[in-house]
């Protein structure tokens, strides 16, 4: 996976918070292709800020033209500017959160399904299937919180897909759970359960940054 | 006099939504293997690659007040569109881009459809509604769509392919592939494929074509029905596991369970040749999994 444009631009205009930094600058020292567009924006925005001033209005008139401006349409813009931009933030941290310990998850979850059979083995599976219950709980809470704030804004096309396919994987989910509480150990019963975790969180994460349009 | 110039420049600067359409031409020296970066939320884009060291872009615009057509190009890279993403009913933009074929390009809208040929670079779509169209030789593609169709007929190294509800389709030469919708059916038609992973939730899944001695091909759905279509003389190790769908067998492969519920309980069986055989897997909790000749 690769850091999208939008936040790569953010991290070259420094917008990002610290821990989001910190992930993109690590995955940016590993990533040749990250990189290359890191350098490529740079250069860019070296070049625009160099570029030559438009011509402003004479030095009189530009604070009240600012002042007038910015009360009448930038303060508006600017606000759903921030608010979008904490959104953004705060479901990348959540992400992160659920990426992180849903590979970990997947590959105990595989160790274990392979191994012995041993009882530790199968109590160690039901552990982890726990666990995996309450971090997803958690990174959807807060996903849906997140989502909530911005529905309004969302074209009503977009909130009914969204909530279609949403739907669908709460159903399967759903499904899911009911199948292994009667048959706990069945290994392609978790499969399916951690598959559609991950699914309902990636379509939560990729609403939190739709555009108003 | 200094009033009515005030108010003039304030009307101009903050007043009234959308203006008309406008007819936009522009072009620069450009750069090998830099990024382009185009945002237009309503209308379309179409980004082609070709042999010359400029970018260009022709179109028409329609811009509301606070957020003109942006283009800013160099030989270190560019930046244009419409970069409005909020004020309602903004109209269709339709970009025209040309771009040095390696350039790395990322693409974001919403309703707009979007078409990439001729990039050898990597490709970044992301859209809501809007219909992607990849073609041509890519390093990397990603493309995301909620609810419009993906298209990707690229030879590339990496594809990652994503959408809710839209349907999406693969071909093409790629190392590594990912595809994944919600309730969008996925067709791999022809492909060829060293890893893959296609994952739906009750959307089907449709592999049509061979399968590499050295591919490595797992799919996973709850409810959509999985079928592979691929040549009499394929050679692959099958592992399929369904907890209620069942697996059919239209190719003849004898294998020794199937019928209507596993539950849970794997098949496995080989196609063709063993010793050079592509390894499959399918994941399903009630879709069917078909196996058929092509």
């Amino acid at each position: 996976m690769h850091v999208d444009g939008d936040r790569l631009q953010d991290f070259v205009d420094r917008r990002l918070d610290g821990v989001e930094r910190e992930m993109v600058r690590q995955h940016i020292a590993r990533c040749e292709r990250c990189s290359a567009g890191v350098r490529s924006l740079e250069a860019l925005a070296g070049e625009l800020a160099s570029m030559a001033s438009p011509v402003l209005p004479g030095r009189d008139l530009l604070p009240d033209i600012w002042t007038r401006i910015d009360a009448a349409a930038g303060e508006e813009r600017r606000t759903a500017s921030r608010a979008r931009r904490r959104t953004t933030l705060r479901a990348a941290a959540v992400t992160a959160l659920i990426v992180s310990s849903s590979a970990v998850t997947a590959l105990v979850l595989r160790s274990s399904s392979q191994g012995d059979g041993s009882v530790s083995a199968g109590q160690a599976e039901t552990a982890t299937l726990l666990q995996v219950h309450v971090d997803y709980a958690r990174a959807a809470e807060e996903l849906e919180a997140l989502l909530r704030e911005r529905r309004a804004e969302l074209p009503s096309g977009t909130v009914e897909a969204l909530e279609r396919s949403l739907s669908v994987i709460d159903a399967a989910l759903n499904e899911a759970r009911t199948a292994l509480e009667s048959d706990p150990g069945n290994p392609i019963l978790s499969e399916m359960l951690l598959a559609g975790y991950e699914k309902r969180l990636d379509v939560l994460r990729r609403a939190t940054t739709f555009p108003s349009l | 006099m200094r009033a009515t110039i005030l108010g003039i420049l304030i009307a101009f600067t903050v007043a009234g939504p959308a203006s008309g359409q406008r007819t936009i031409e522009h072009r620069a020296a450009f750069g090998h293997g830099v990024a382009v970066r185009i945002h237009n939320m309503v209308g379309s884009v179409r980004v082609t690659g070709w042999a010359r060291d400029s970018i260009v872009v022709t179109g028409t615009v329609q811009e509301s007040k606070g957020e003109p057509f942006v283009f800013h190009a160099s030989r270190n890279g560019a930046k244009l569109g419409i970069w409005d993403a909020n004020t309602p009913g903004l109209g269709p933009s339709h970009l025209d881009v040309r771009v040095p074929q390696s350039s790395i390009v990322w693409i974001k809208t919403a309703s707009a459809d979007v078409i990439v040929s001729d990039v050898s670079g990597s490709v970044d779509v992301y859209a809501v509604s809007g219909r992607i169209d990849v073609s041509g030789t890519p390093r990397e593609v990603s493309a995301e769509s909620l609810s419009g169709e993906v298209r990707i007929a690229a030879d590339a190294r990496s594809v990652r392919a994503k959408t809710a509800t839209g349907p999406l389709t693969l071909r093409g030469n790629i190392t590594d592939a990912l595809a994944s919708t919600v309730s969008g059916d996925i067709a791999i038609e022809g492909a060829v494929l060293e890893r893959g992973r296609f994952e739906t939730v009750d959307g089907a899944i449709r592999y049509a074509g061979a399968i590499g001695a050295k591919s490595s091909l797992d799919f996973i759905t709850h409810a959509g029905p999985v079928e592979f279509l691929v040549p009499r003389d394929a050679a692959a190790e099958f592992v399929v596991g369904t907890y209620e769908g069942g697996f059919e067998d239209r190719f003849g492969v004898n294998a020794r369970r199937t019928g209507s519920s596993l539950k849970g309980q794997e098949i496995r069986f080989t196609v063709g040749s063993a010793t050079a055989a592509g390894q499959v897997t399918v994941r399903s909790f009630k879709g069917r999994v078909i196996l058929g000749a092509k």
